[in-house]
């Protein structure tokens, strides 16, 4: 994590996410509550560490009682105005060694950092992060170092283009 | 955190989401959310910044943190000391303060800057309580000063509690004291003031009592006093606005000795009354003398005035004078010696009825002492008169302008009392001598008018002698002005010293001689000033009469010598013959016009005429149609000229021993005009005439002439004059000269009537060497004989004309 490609703040962030211990995918059926278990504390922490510093910008839920589907909210205000947008994922089978892809559906189409399927472009550097840091990183730091770098540099841009509309 | 079932976790997750996120504005965030709350109108206009930006305050909030300031700084804060304390603004803080000052209802004040709590003044007012009953006086200005309050505020808000009974003493005159500190005061000063013999200045008696620094308290003294006198424990009374306490005893023994002084002596000077403590000496001698008589300076006693009356009454009867001043206390003023006279029955009684004069303010003079000098001093003023009109000859002032110039300035430079005199002189001189005044002025513009005309020569004459005349009326005035010698103030005092040496020195400054002078001035200069004119008009009318023949003279002399002067010019070819001419005519007719003008200038003066006619030989002045003067006359009355004729006159005279014609005219015009004469220019008509009737003369005298010499003089200047117009008188020597301008020029005479002219020249010549030179008789013989022959001729040729002579 020695790299420059966050700003402080999330760096410093991160560093206060604790990290997960259980190496386990979904389809290791134990192994995987431990996970998912370990995966809940490390999102009431960040979003606990977020609250603290009125720094509180999604909501999350597992959408199946697996735990392997996720969806919430996240949201940037940008000059005062609160643009807000629906996120989801999925928990790739090798996971924890793979990232989640996170989708903003709303978006597709309306940004050249995506992929198809809403899903956000990631900086190049979270992917070796991530994999240097696996098992250790999970959803909470996925979301810390990926969706939240790429809401700060994509919301501006597309409201300035006028792609996104504040909700009136 | 294992033994958590994933339930748990997952609410766990839940209620972390939905516990509300702390707000973590920014600064920045909140002002601009503050502003945009104000800018809705949620916050309204309350809301107030902390002086560090950090806090908003509301006006309530504020109202109570002044509240709890005052209360914590007991009872009393400056203003300036909430903004530290509250973190605001001193204008929010001075606006709530008056909010707090408003709301509390009279329980908080906001006074000089700080804010007081009605606890705070108790308090206050309990500490002065304790120092009054300790101190039994303290002022309000040392507890202002001890509070650092106003003294003003310290003292209303004492009276309130000495009102009150909180703070037990009286309160007068920002002096808060007990009522024995009082009672301690009235009986120190009981005491002073009965001790005192003399007046006690208040302040004094203030030190003694040590309490001259309470200002308040000394104004309680007089109070203090004048209660004791009412009281009646103290005899006296306070004086010169209660500045000084004057013991009855003090005022009894002072009014004691004015009137032993005034009893003993007669008189008191009010300055002496006041030094024995009299403050209005005059109403308090009025009051206790009724009869005496209060003069400026001082009280006097009837027998004072009856002591001056009876020296008076002496001094009248025996015709004397007396000064009063050394009969009245000599304390007195002159203007008081002059009043206490004033008073005298008899000085009053003797100067209405004019048997006496009261001059230099203090002498009585009697009537008959004053006439006696009067008579004495006109009698000088006579005898002055004479010798004034004396000496006025002397310096020969007294003829024509010239001496008009000198009276003029005479009169500029005399001094007032000439001006008196002038003035006195004027008024005083006859209607006789105001007609000549008028007629003179009217003779000098009838002059001025005349210029050119017929009755030029008549009116110049009576404004030369009239004018000369006012001339010598102001001469005689500055006369009288520069006289200094006999009717000055300083010589008419001498004489009355003189008449009277115990005058001397007497009056009021020693100038009664002066007094008497002045009172008979007047009338001796108008003695002086009617002597003068009698004296005057003695000689005038034949003076005038010299001056009009003179004047007359001159006129004619004067013409003569411009028709010979144009005549002359007829030889200004021939330089020997002008030169002779000139010679002739300088000595001729240029000589008359001299003495005329001599004889005119010299008319006034009797001396420059006796002198002139004192030499021997010549004609005297006083003919204005004598004869020609001689040298010596003439330098004699140039001696007794005016300066201002003088000059030109002295060198015209010089002109007579030149050899120029012209100069002499010029100098001869400068010496008139000096003299206020004008000199008629010849106009060629009067020229004309005059040459034609001076033909005619000569020609009747050419008719009469036995002697061939004679004749030839008369021939040829007639010849001349027929023939050019002009008259030419020719000395015998000129003869030839004449004849050659007959025989050349215009209209010469034919060669036959000169040649008979030059030849009877020739003879006459002969017969005069023959004369002369003893020659023999045959020879004389022969020449009479061809002069009787040629002699008709001649005559005929010069009053015939030319035409005659041909027939010669």
């Amino acid at each position: 994590m020695g790299d420059q490609s966050w700003d402080p703040t999330t760096r410093a962030t991160v560093q206060k996410i604790p990290l997960l211990t259980v190496k386990a995918g979904p389809r290791d059926k134990e192994e995987w509550q431990k996970r998912l278990k370990e995966e809940l504390q490390a999102l009431i922490k960040y979003i606990e560490i977020n609250k603290a510093g009125d720094l509180d910008w999604f909501t999350i839920k597992p959408s199946n009682k697996e735990g392997t589907h996720w969806s919430g909210k996240c949201w940037y205000v940008h000059d005062l105005i609160k643009y807000e947008f629906d996120f989801q994922f999925d928990i790739p089978a090798t996971y924890p060694a793979t990232a989640p892809e996170i989708e903003l559906p709303e978006l597709e189409g309306k940004t050249a950092k995506m992929y198809r399927g809403g899903k956000i472009c990631l900086t190049i550097h979270f992917k070796p992060l991530w994999a240097k840091n696996s098992p250790h990183f999970g959803i909470a730091h996925a979301l810390c170092l990926g969706l939240a770098p790429w809401l700060a540099a994509e919301v501006p841009f597309l409201v300035e283009s006028g792609a996104v509309k504040a909700k009136a | 955190m294992a033994d958590l079932s994933l339930e748990n976790l997952l609410s766990g997750l839940e209620a972390a989401q939905q516990k509300k996120s702390k707000t973590r504005l920014s600064e920045r965030n909140v002002v601009e959310l503050v502003a945009k709350l104000k800018a809705l109108g949620l916050l309204g206009e309350e809301l107030l910044y902390t002086t560090n930006g950090k806090e908003y305050v509301t006006r309530e909030r504020a109202v109570a943190e002044v509240k709890a300031a005052v209360r914590a700084a007991g009872g009393r804060i400056p203003l300036v000391d909430l903004p530290s304390q509250l973190g605001l603004d001193l204008v929010h803080c001075e606006r709530a303060a008056d909010a707090v000052v408003a709301a509390s209802g009279g329980a908080i004040t906001l006074s000089q800057g700080e804010l007081f709590s009605t606890a705070y003044f108790d308090g206050l007012a309990a500490e002065v309580d304790d120092s009054l009953q300790e101190a039994g006086v303290v002022s309000v200005g040392d507890l202002a000063r001890r509070f650092g309050l106003g003294a003003e505020m310290i003292g209303s808000v004492l009276s309130e509690r000495v009102a009150s009974g909180a703070v037990r003493g009286r309160m007068e005159a920002g002096v808060v004291y007990t009522q024995a500190y009082l009672a301690r005061i009235k009986a120190q000063l009981r005491g002073a003031l009965r001790g005192a013999v003399s007046p006690v200045p208040i302040p004094a008696l203030v030190k003694e009592l040590g309490i001259e620094g309470l200002a308040s308290l000394n104004a309680l003294v007089p109070t203090l006093i004048e209660d004791l006198t009412a009281e009646g424990s103290v005899a006296g009374k306070l004086v010169a606005g209660a500045a000084s306490w004057v013991p009855a005893s003090y005022v009894a023994s002072q009014q004691d000795a004015v009137k032993r002084f005034f009893q003993q002596n007669g008189y008191i000077g009010y300055d002496t009354a006041k030094q024995y403590g009299i403050p209005a000496p005059k109403q308090f001698l009025a009051q206790h003398f009724p009869d005496g008589i209060a003069l400026d300076s001082a009280f006097v006693s009837p027998a004072v005035v009856d002591q001056v009356e009876a020296t008076v009454e002496e001094a009248m009867a025996g015709g004397g004078w007396c000064d009063v001043a050394p009969h009245v206390p000599s304390i007195l003023s002159l203007g008081d010696t002059a009043a206490l006279l004033a008073k005298c029955k008899a000085v009053a009684a003797a100067s209405s009825g004019g048997q006496a004069q009261v001059l230099s303010g203090t002498c009585v003079v009697a009537a008959a002492m004053l006439e006696g000098i009067k008579q004495q001093l006109l009698e000088a003023a006579r005898a002055a008169a004479d010798e004034a009109h004396k000496a006025k000859k002397a310096r020969g002032g007294g003829g024509g302008g010239a001496a008009a110039a000198a009276a003029a300035k005479a009169a500029a430079a005399a001094e007032a009392s000439s001006k008196k005199a002038a003035a006195a002189a004027d008024s005083g001189s006859d209607d006789d001598w105001d007609m000549g005044g008028k007629k003179g002025k009217k003779g000098k513009s009838g002059g001025k008018k005349g210029k050119g005309g017929g009755g030029g020569k008549a009116a110049k004459g009576g404004g030369g002698s009239s004018g000369g005349k006012a001339a010598g009326i102001q001469a005689a005035a500055a006369e009288l002005g520069s006289s200094s010698s006999v009717l000055s103030m300083d010589s008419l005092a001498q004489r009355v010293i003189e008449l009277h040496p115990d005058t001397e020195g007497a009056g009021a400054d020693g100038d009664l001689p002066s007094a008497i002078a002045s009172e008979l001035r007047p009338p001796v200069v108008a003695e002086y000033e009617r002597a003068l004119h009698a004296i005057f008009t003695a000689g005038a009318e034949k003076r005038r009469r010299l001056r009009e023949a003179a004047a007359a003279a001159l006129d004619a002399a004067y013409e003569r010598l411009q028709l010979y002067a144009h005549g002359a010019e007829l030889f200004a070819s021939d330089e020997a013959a002008s030169a002779t001419l000139q010679r002739h005519l300088l000595r001729g007719a240029a000589a008359e016009c001299a003495d005329a003008l001599l004889r005119y200038l010299a008319a006034d003066d009797e001396e420059a005429q006796g002198a002139g006619g004192g030499a021997e030989g010549g004609a005297p002045l006083g003919d204005a149609a004598g004869g020609a003067l001689l040298p010596a006359q003439r330098s004699t009355v140039l001696k007794h000229l005016g300066p201002d004729v003088k000059g030109a006159a002295t060198s015209m005279v010089d002109k007579l021993n030149g050899g120029s014609v012209e100069a002499f005219q010029a100098e001869l015009e400068a010496a008139a005009e000096a003299a206020g004469l004008r000199l008629r220019r010849l106009d060629k008509k009067a020229e004309r005439s005059l040459v034609f009737a001076q033909r005619k003369a000569w020609e009747a005298a050419a008719t009469a002439a036995a002697d061939p010499s004679a004749l030839l003089a008369l021939a040829v200047p007639l010849l001349l004059a027929r023939q050019h117009g002009r008259l030419v008188s020719l000395p015998g020597r000129a003869l030839g000269a004449g004849l050659e301008a007959l025989r050349s020029g215009p209209g010469a005479l034919p060669e036959e009537a000169c040649q008979l002219l030059s030849d009877f020249h020739a003879a006459v010549v002969e017969q005069l060497k023959l004369q002369s030179g003893g020659g023999g008789a045959e020879e004389a013989d022969e020449l009479a004989r061809q002069l009787e022959e040629l002699m008709p001729r001649i005559r005929a040729l010069a009053v015939g004309g030319g035409e005659a002579a041909g027939d010669a």
